[in-house]
């Protein structure tokens, strides 16, 4: 292969894989025919010209009439997640309320009321994803009627308007009526489908696993909040690698792409995220920092695996 | 419709041609005033290709490498036609106008 060619292959590989597949060679025939004798650096115009069209190319794939289907469909898969993504943080602040419990001994399973208090959470969670996993309306209004109650039986907090805008308090509350309402809503229903059971089985424990591991850093006392700050300030790194692995998983499909698009940030906020401005600037960037890499990753691996599943078909 | 999609589809309309024919055909017909370079002229026939305007016709191997031809579809013939006629009511009415104040209209 040729200096010139090598330079133009390089160019050529900023276009979509699909396009590269299609017309790569045909290109590289058109830019060799066009090359001047003992040419060996594309000239500037055209490595401009080559970008450019890469661009145009690649935002048409993103935003052009064939990808409508995408951008109805990632959407609502994002909100179909949104009563599962709320009911593994209910099941995870259950799960360490009843191993703090546990701590105590175990008198307290023999009192209804306190397996009430530590099972009610989960249960009016799990009713509005049951009802987009079903696409009932019934279990829907089921969950507005046991979230009212609960609410009823609990007004704390979350009732109290200047609470409402601490992020422990208003945001949740506002993210629990969020998924009551998504549960009324077909398109959920319809977009919950479209998600493998198998990603399902994959990611729930795995989610369920990176925001207990998060929470407990603090809730289950094994360190001193105050004494180690600097742990504490890492909880939500767990979560975070969790929320971006599932990220670049769902990178390796467009309708997942925009889905992750959409979804990434309130996610991520579920994650116990705490003070973040008090936070040092140095602490931000490498959690941060895990993130992208675990994002990076997860992209890259799904990116190589549905590689190999094509390359026997071609 | 911008004037390189203008020039392919123009370029397509004489016939069946590969990458590189249009190229040259698109500088002909434009008396060297365009010159289409590849990431101009394959993202255009990936656009043109999406709206049906124009479609693959055949592949040649030529010295090891594929070319491929394209042609006009028949929603690209028509979009054409009314392109040119869009653009001769056009040209009319300005050489009328420049006419009627003296400062050309010669053509």
């Amino acid at each position: 292969m040729s200096p010139l060619e090598s330079r133009y292959r390089r160019l050529l590989a900023c276009y979509p894989r699909d396009h590269r597949a299609r017309h790569e060679a045909e290109m590289m025939g058109v830019l060799q025919a066009g090359a001047r004798p003992g040419q060996t650096r594309p000239d500037l115009a055209d490595v401009a010209d080559l970008l450019r069209g890469a661009a145009l190319v690649h935002a048409r794939r993103a935003f052009g009439p064939v990808s409508a289907g995408a951008w109805r469909d990632g959407p609502a898969v994002a909100v179909a997640l949104w009563p599962f993504l709320m009911l593994v943080s209910e099941v995870a602040t259950v799960s360490l309320r009843a191993a703090e419990s546990l701590r105590h001994g175990a008198a307290f399973l023999e009192q209804p009321s306190s397996i009430r208090f530590l099972t009610e959470p989960a249960l009016v969670a799990a009713l509005p994803a049951l009802a987009v996993l079903f696409g009932r309306r019934w279990i829907a209004v089921l969950a507005v009627v046991a979230f009212a109650l609960r609410q009823a039986g609990h007004p704390g907090p979350e009732l109290n308007l200047d609470l409402l805008f601490l992020p422990n308090h208003g945001p949740l509350l506002v993210a629990e009526v969020m998924a009551l309402v998504i549960a009324f809503m077909p398109v959920a229903y319809r977009a919950v489908g479209l998600i493998p059971r198998g990603a399902f089985l994959l990611w729930g424990p795995l989610a369920l696993v990176g925001l207990i591991a998060g929470k407990a850093v603090v809730r289950a006392r094994w360190v001193d909040a105050i004494a180690d700050h600097v742990i504490t300030s890492w909880k939500p790194v767990p979560w975070l690698i969790v929320v971006a692995l599932a990220a670049g998983y769902a990178c390796r499909s467009t309708v997942g792409r925009r889905a992750a698009l959409l979804l990434f940030l309130p996610a991520a906020a579920l994650g116990d995220l705490g003070d973040l401005p008090s936070v040092p600037t140095s602490t931000a960037l490498a959690q941060l920092g895990c993130a992208v890499l675990a994002f990076a990753a997860a992209a890259a691996l799904t990116r190589r695996r549905s590689g190999q599943r094509r390359a026997p078909a071609t | 419709m911008q004037e390189p999609t203008f020039l392919i589809l123009t370029a397509l309309a004489a016939g069946p041609q590969h990458g590189y024919g249009v190229i040259t055909d698109v500088e002909r017909i434009s008396e060297g005033q365009v010159r289409l370079r590849a990431g101009t002229l394959y993202a255009a026939f990936d656009r043109l290709q999406e709206e049906g305007l124009i479609t693959e016709d055949r592949e040649e191997i030529v010295d090891g490498r594929v070319r491929r031809y394209y042609r006009l579809t028949g929603d690209g013939a028509a979009r054409l036609a009314a392109e040119a006629e869009r653009m001769r009511r056009h040209a009319k009415a300005a050489t009328a106008r420049l006419r009627a104040i003296g400062s050309g209209g010669a053509a």
